[in-house]
């Protein structure tokens, strides 16, 4: 079965804002729920400045703090290896969004429940559906989803071409590389 | 009568008041008929129509899936030149404008105590009729103007109305977007604008233009592309905008002073015989003039007006001959100079001038004119050509050099004051909020006889008006086709997606017809947009239902650009004018010399107050989108941008609520302490500060740029000054 | 003596453009003291909307309005607004994008989509044409009737969905026109809200919904008693779960900005 996972390429997000939008509208998001959540990186001083982009989402983790502290498995890896949320189980204690490391669990209001990146982008992988995911939707490609495990597949070349690492290293075994 | 006829009377069953049985049993309960369609077997339709979005000037081609009704995706088109498949942010978050709860729904006329009131259609055509009579026979058709940010219906059916009605005063938003820069650009090269080949280039310098932050998705894809081949991307901007990612320097300009960069690169060039001499010789007029007058115009003497070092002023000219031929500046669009400065116009005859001296015109990774094709003659009998109106332009004899094709708009403020014009039209146009110091706008339209706006929820605009009519939005009506130039030219089509939602809206089309039939120039609308727009296609070879089925874009590869063919340059001279007998006339200088911008910060705490677009808005038009304005609050994307060393020393942090006032006006916001802008500039985002409070999501969040900015126009050119603002900031509460 | 779908009926025409000479016929006596009766008896009617009532039942049922109302909205309920005075209102509040606006129609007060048809701005609340509105459309074409024009950007209009209870009601489909208003007249507590904020001229229609919120309420406590005697009558749907949803549509509109302007 494949092992999915994304590679998000920093050096050409230029912080549009698109992914999020398009996310929200591909899952029937509150205008407020965001499961796509940006850090912005200014360094060096005025005028030798850089700026990163830097887009966090559920980053699927193979060792996944959110299933683990889970009191009811409401959060948990699916058998494809993608991180799920049972809404019907959550009670909404918020354990989960305590221990992501990444931040990136939103607690939706009207449900009562969490939930975040759901790896939709699956689907148009899986099936050819046209989506707007934010893999689709990104302007300048700064995303590749596919099989980690497939050594042809373009996301598994371009981590080994660019060594694109998991934004905290080992930490969760997270399934989102980043070139920066 | 019994009395129950009265109380049994039904808008669902008529005078009947009941059903039968068999009706009553398709009753069915809220819930079961959520689970009927949850679980998908409900009667579901799915549609596909091509269209374009309206969320910026752009026109992105897109396809919507309709299910039953209701619009469900929308998946950029690859085909469009503009979107080649991919949407921004404002694409996919404006739509929902259609099914909006700050729609306008019904026309409005505004009652004795100011307050608006639901009228028919017919009771506002004839009074706004009978006031346009009264105003012709009066002062005549002169004293009405129309002012419209074009779009494609729009601009045929706005000025089709005014002509009709005798009056040339038909405007675009130029004077307060791009109105300097087109008009300068066509004193020295004879063209309103052209494309820099950016994808192809070894070198494209950026002045105030930032592609990531006002996205045209193409223009993103082409400067991927230059990256990829190597090019040497340059930013020139006060701010270090989002284009960063995608460049390789970022040259932080004193606000207004670009103009004094690229005289000095020019300088050099000249100075160094590292011009194209052939083709200055071959295609230029007035070049020696030119030479002279900016032989004083050096590096060091730039670098004491714009804060940009000697070195690097030198460095980038030599590194553009370098590149040269496969080298430009970028036109720009609104950017720094397409209305903002004193010397707005003027910075743009001169980046011409500087494109000369590279040799670049229609070289491979140069300054391009690309083709366009456009709709031939029509039928004339059932289209029939409206008599070309008597007088000019308003605004042409005191602004020469404005094209007159777009119109000084700000003028129209003092013309009302004067009484000169006593009647006006806005269609899609937010000139109240936007354009000017809207104190100033709002108290000279409080002279107009009559003030019609057309727009599809309550713009500041709309709110000063006396009429206000309501505009059906893009999602729901046909426009007339939109002719794209480019290496391979197209045209396409904004077509209907949805139904209709408010029953008693109307697409332009519509309006501009049944106005003038009211007006009594009805003889010239006899057609609907549906034929017209067919009628257009055909005369390229095209037909309404084909272009449909074609997916909303046609490519004309007959009309292929091809690189080097000679610029037949349309200037009076047949010339580049290095000089220019106009701009001389104009009472400027006949070769573009240093001018000064109206205004300077005198250091402390003066800033010069700098706009610019984000990535999720455009100007004031998608504030109100709540799925966008959401990232503005998530991210405080409404605060104002002040240089941290600049905040230092006036104790100000990151996040502070800050007071910026100046004599136009004071207002409270918060700061974003940053090392990405320059110390004189504090940049205020161009999309906040609505004051409609029908704009429920828009209302009152962060501070308006135009308040802040003193009515004025810039000599010769007509261009609105909108950066020509000094402020000072303090912590709020100091 | 007027019966409840007449009630409805005139209740319908208040929140619609209606011709001038109708208003004036429904505004007139007896007519208009019939409504402010039959109202008064809904509000405290056990079997609310029920079989029409024995005389004797009739008779219990004594408490005026003023216990259900405040003595303003008895007073506007008692001196209906003129036709002029109606249609200005209606001009100034009934059409959209204004500020002072204050449409009655359902979907703004609601999310727009809880997932029966998803769209690219399904959760986004307070936009035309939501599930509300689908849902009354199809409804109505359910039952063989057509959504008149004026109201093809909003079948779920407060005016429309209270002509659809009359027409229930008059066409005998009791249990049906029970359920429906309880599902539908939720949204009026948050719309109350909105016509809170507009001026005095507002009382008549504020004292018109909160009849209808009383009639609902009223629906909604009754509706055990009318089971228990009814037998268990086969046919109720599960009302708890569909008031639940109501209820959620209502709260999902305490932080619009309505209440603020």
């Amino acid at each position: 079965m494949a092992r999915y996972g994304m590679l998000i390429n920093t050096k050409k997000c230029i912080g549009c804002y698109a992914c999020r939008v398009a996310c929200q509208r591909q899952n029937d998001l509150l205008p407020n729920e965001d499961f796509i959540r940006y850090e912005e990186k200014e360094t060096g001083t005025y005028p030798a400045v850089r700026v990163e982009t830097v887009p966090l989402q559920c980053m699927h983790c193979e060792d996944a703090p959110c299933a683990a502290v889970c009191p009811t498995g409401a959060a948990y890896i699916g058998t494809d290896g993608i991180v799920q949320v049972d809404h019907g189980r959550c009670i909404g204690c918020k354990y989960c969004m305590a221990a992501c490391p990444y931040q990136v669990r939103v607690f939706n209001e009207e449900t009562g429940t969490v939930d975040k990146c759901r790896f939709c982008t699956v689907s148009a992988e899986t099936s050819g559906t046209q989506m707007c995911s934010c893999v689709e939707a990104c302007l300048t490609g700064a995303r590749l989803f596919g099989d980690l495990d497939d050594p042809e597949s373009d996301i598994a070349q371009e981590i080994a071409a660019t060594n694109a690492q998991p934004i905290a290293g080992d930490l969760t075994k997270a399934k989102i590389f980043y070139v920066r | 009568m019994s009395e129950h006829a009265i109380t049994r009377r039904s808008f669902l069953a008529g005078s009947a008041g009941a059903v039968g049985l068999a009706a009553t049993a398709g009753y069915m309960g809220f819930g079961a008929w959520e689970q009927a369609h949850a679980a998908g077997g409900w009667r579901r339709e799915v549609t596909t129509a091509h269209s374009l979005c309206n969320s910026c000037s752009s026109k992105c081609g897109f396809t919507g899936y309709v299910e039953d009704g209701r619009l469900t995706k929308m998946i950029g088109d690859v085909d469009h030149p503009y979107c080649e498949g991919t949407l921004c942010a404002r694409g996919y978050g404006y739509a929902s404008i259609a099914y909006s709860e700050d729609r306008l729904t019904d026309p409005l006329k505004k009652n004795d105590k100011g307050e608006f009131e639901a009228i028919s259609w017919e009771q506002a055509y004839s009074e706004i009729a009978e006031k346009v009579k009264a105003i012709i026979s009066s002062n005549g058709p002169e004293a009405l103007a129309m002012v419209q940010d074009p779009r494609p219906s729009g601009s045929y059916y706005t000025k089709r109305f005014m002509q009709a009605l005798g009056s040339a005063n038909v405007y675009t938003h130029g004077a307060a977007c791009n109105l300097s820069k087109n008009s300068g650009f066509t004193q020295a090269i004879g063209a309103g604008d052209y494309a820099s080949d950016v994808a192809n280039s070894k070198m494209t310098m950026f002045i105030g233009r930032s592609y990531a932050d006002a996205i045209r998705p193409s223009s993103v894809h082409d400067l991927q592309r230059a990256r990829e081949n190597g090019a040497y991307i340059v930013l020139v901007d006060p701010r270090c905008n989002n284009t960063i990612t995608l460049a390789d320097e970022w040259v932080p300009i004193n606000p207004g002073t670009d103009l004094a960069l690229v005289l000095a690169m020019s300088n050099v060039l000249i100075k160094n015989g590292l011009y194209d001499k052939d083709f200055v010789a071959e295609n230029g007029i007035g070049f020696d003039e030119w030479a002279a007058a900016i032989a004083d115009h050096t590096p060091q003497w730039a670098e004491g007006i714009t804060g940009i070092p000697a070195s690097t002023i030198e460095r980038l000219a030599v590194r553009f001959a370098e590149c040269a031929p496969a080298a430009s500046i970028e036109p720009s669009w609104r950017g720094a100079f397409g209305c903002s400065y004193a010397n707005s116009g003027e910075t743009a005859r001169a980046i011409c001038l500087f494109n000369t001296l590279l040799g670049c015109w229609n070289q491979k990774g140069g300054a391009l004119f690309l083709p366009s094709v456009s709709a031939g003659e029509v039928d004339a009998e059932k289209f029939p050509a409206v008599p070309k109106p008597e007088g000019k332009i308003l605004g042409s004899e005191e602004y020469p050099l404005a094209l007159s094709s777009m119109g000084v708009n700000v003028i129209l403020a003092d013309k009302a004051r004067e009484g000169a014009v006593k009647g006006l039209f806005f269609y899609n146009s937010n000139m109240a909020a936007g354009y000017a110091n809207p104190d100033y706008l709002a108290e000279s339209f409080s002279n107009l006889d009559l003030m019609v706006a057309i727009d599809v929820q309550m713009s500041e605009t709309c709110m000063l008006a006396d009429y206000v009519l309501p505009d059906t939005s893009y999602l729901e009506r046909l426009e007339l086709p939109e002719f794209v130039g480019g290496k391979v030219p197209a045209v396409t089509l904004r077509d209907r997606v949805i139904e209709k939602v408010h029953p008693n809206t109307k697409p332009v089309d519509e309006i501009f017809s049944e106005l003038a039939e009211a007006c009594g120039v009805g003889e010239y609308f006899q057609f609907t947009v549906d034929e017209l727009a067919d009628a257009q296609l055909r005369t390229v070879g095209l037909s309404l239902e084909g272009l449909r089925q074609a997916g909303g874009t046609a490519r004309f590869p007959e009309k292929e650009y091809s690189y080097g063919a000679a610029v037949k340059w349309k200037t009076p001279t047949g010339k580049v004018q290095f000089t220019s007998e106009a701009c001389e006339k104009a009472g400027l200088s006949p070769v573009p010399v240093w001018v000064d911008p109206q205004t300077k910060p005198a250091g402390g705490n003066q800033f010069r107050v700098i706009g610019g677009k984000q990535a999720i808005h455009t100007h004031t038009q998608t504030a109100n989108i709540e799925p966008l304005m959401e990232i503005t609050k998530k991210y405080n994307l409404e605060r104002v941008w002040m240089n941290a060393d600049k905040a230092a020393q006036l104790g100000i942090a990151d996040g502070d609520e800050v007071e910026v006032s100046n004599e136009e006006h004071t207002g409270r916001v918060r700061v974003k302490v940053t090392q990405r802008i320059n110390p004189e500039a504090l940049y205020v985002p161009s999309h906040y500060g609505c004051t409609s409070p029908d704009q429920h999501t828009a209302y009152n969040v962060g501070l308006r740029q135009m308040d802040f900015v003193p009515f004025s126009i810039e000599p010769g050119y007509g261009g609105a000054c909108t950066q020509e603002a000094i402020v000072t900031v303090k912590k709020a509460g100091a | 003596m007027m019966e409840s779908d007449e009630m409805f009926a005139v209740l319908s025409a208040c929140f619609a453009p209606v011709e001038r000479d109708e208003w004036a016929q429904l505004t007139a006596q007896p007519v208009w003291a019939g409504f402010l009766d039959a109202a008064r008896r809904a509000l405290q009617d056990d079997d609310a909307l029920g079989e029409p009532a024995s005389p004797i039942s009739r008779a219990r049922m004594r408490c005026p309005l003023q216990d259900f109302l405040s003595a303003g909205e008895v007073k506007a309920l008692f001196a209906p607004p003129t036709y002029d005075e109606k249609r200005a209102f209606a001009a100034r509040h009934f059409t959209g994008g204004l500020p002072d606006s204050a449409v009655p129609v359902e979907s703004l007060y609601a999310t727009w989509s809880n997932g029966a048809l998803p769209s690219p701005f399904s959760r986004c609340a307070g936009m035309y044409q939501g599930d509300s509105a689908r849902y009354m459309k199809d409804l109505v074409e359910r039952m063989g009737m057509d959504v008149p024009p004026q109201f093809a950007a909003c079948p779920d209009h407060l005016a429309l969905e209270l002509d659809l209870a009359a027409v229930l009601l008059r066409s005998g489909a009791r249990d049906a026109a029970r359920q429906f208003l309880s599902e539908r007249l939720a949204w009026l507590t948050a719309y109350r809200m909105r016509l809170l904020t507009l001026g005095a001229d507002a009382g008549f229609y504020i004292g018109l919904v909160d009849v209808l919120v009383g009639i609902r309420t009223q629906l909604a406590s009754g509706a055990d008693a009318v089971e228990a005697r009814a037998g268990r009558r086969a046919g109720t749907e599960a009302e708890t779960e569909v008031e639940a949803k109501a209820e959620v549509v209502a709260a999902s509109n305490t932080n619009r900005s309505h209440t603020c302007i």
